[in-house]
């Protein structure tokens, strides 16, 4: 279906600011992410916490492999990644709730494994939408989010991403939360942005 | 929706003055709000909410992975 280097062109493509090939990019990461987390299910890795943060670096050597070569796209393919996280968590958490609302036979289960009460949707979706404003103030504050919060990923990690000092992931990141969680905890009347 | 430059303002001055340590922060701000006191407020807000922001972080981050183990348990039903 694709190989290294269909995967090392498109990203050196969308680093150029070919929009096409960050569409396709998207669509093979979210395969692939989405194909990574269903094998857990079945048991292959019993026992593993299969975290995002895991997923993506399974999914770096699964799409872009272990040549040391290509090193030099690995920060992009994570800030990819993270977009990819945040899409695939945002798609299940609405197909959720339109489930929840349809008021279907299916019983929620969400988070039921250690007894706690099952996750509030809405409180994800409005993050995401928060986050969506925030980044039309401040892509890179957005895309920090992305790969802290979605991504799961370090601040070195993310620092890689984003071609920029882990100072400045640090710096930005709390900026971050602190716009989201006051635009999220106060009234629409003392937004931002 | 504030203005563009307003938001500007606010996010260089918040920046600075997460710099200063506890101490500095009211002074520092006073300075540079030269009585703008909508503008020091809300810096000054922004500077409450990061200090509290923690534990909104923590449940935001249980509720990502509550709905990520629902992604990995689930992906055949939705």
């Amino acid at each position: 279906m694709t190989d290294d280097h269909e995967v090392t062109h498109l990203l050196s493509a969308w680093g150029r600011g070919d929009s096409e090939a960050f569409d396709r990019l998207t669509a093979l990461v979210y395969d692939d992410l989405s194909r990574l987390a269903s094998r857990a299910l079945r048991g292959e890795r019993e026992g593993h916490t299969l975290t995002t943060h895991a997923l993506v670096h399974e999914s770096y050597l699964n799409l872009v492999g272990k040549d040391v070569g290509e090193w030099e796209n690995r920060g992009q393919f994570f800030a990819l990644a993270a977009k990819v996280m945040r899409r695939i968590l945002i798609d299940h958490a609405r197909a959720r709730r339109a489930q929840k609302r349809g008021g279907g036979q299916i019983h929620l289960t969400l988070g039921n494994r250690d007894g706690a009460s099952p996750p509030d949707l809405d409180q994800l979706l409005d993050l995401d939408a928060a986050l969506t404003s925030l980044a039309g103030r401040d892509a890179r504050l957005g895309e920090v989010v992305e790969c802290r919060f979605f991504g799961g990923m370090t601040v070195a990690e993310t620092a890689e991403a984003l071609g920029v000092s882990q100072r400045t992931v640090e710096r930005d990141w709390t900026r971050a939360k602190a716009y989201l969680y006051r635009d999220l905890t106060a009234g629409t009347a003392t937004t931002l942005f | 929706m504030g203005d563009e430059g307003r938001w500007d303002r606010i996010d260089r001055l918040f920046a600075r003055a997460l710099e200063q340590p506890d101490s500095d922060r009211s002074a520092f701000l006073q300075a540079a709000c030269r009585g703008d006191d909508a503008l020091e407020r809300t810096v000054r807000s922004l500077l409450t909410a990061a200090a509290e922001s923690g534990s909104f972080w923590r449940d935001a981050s249980r509720l990502r992975s509550s709905v990520w183990r629902d992604v990995r348990s689930r992906r055949d039903e939705v």
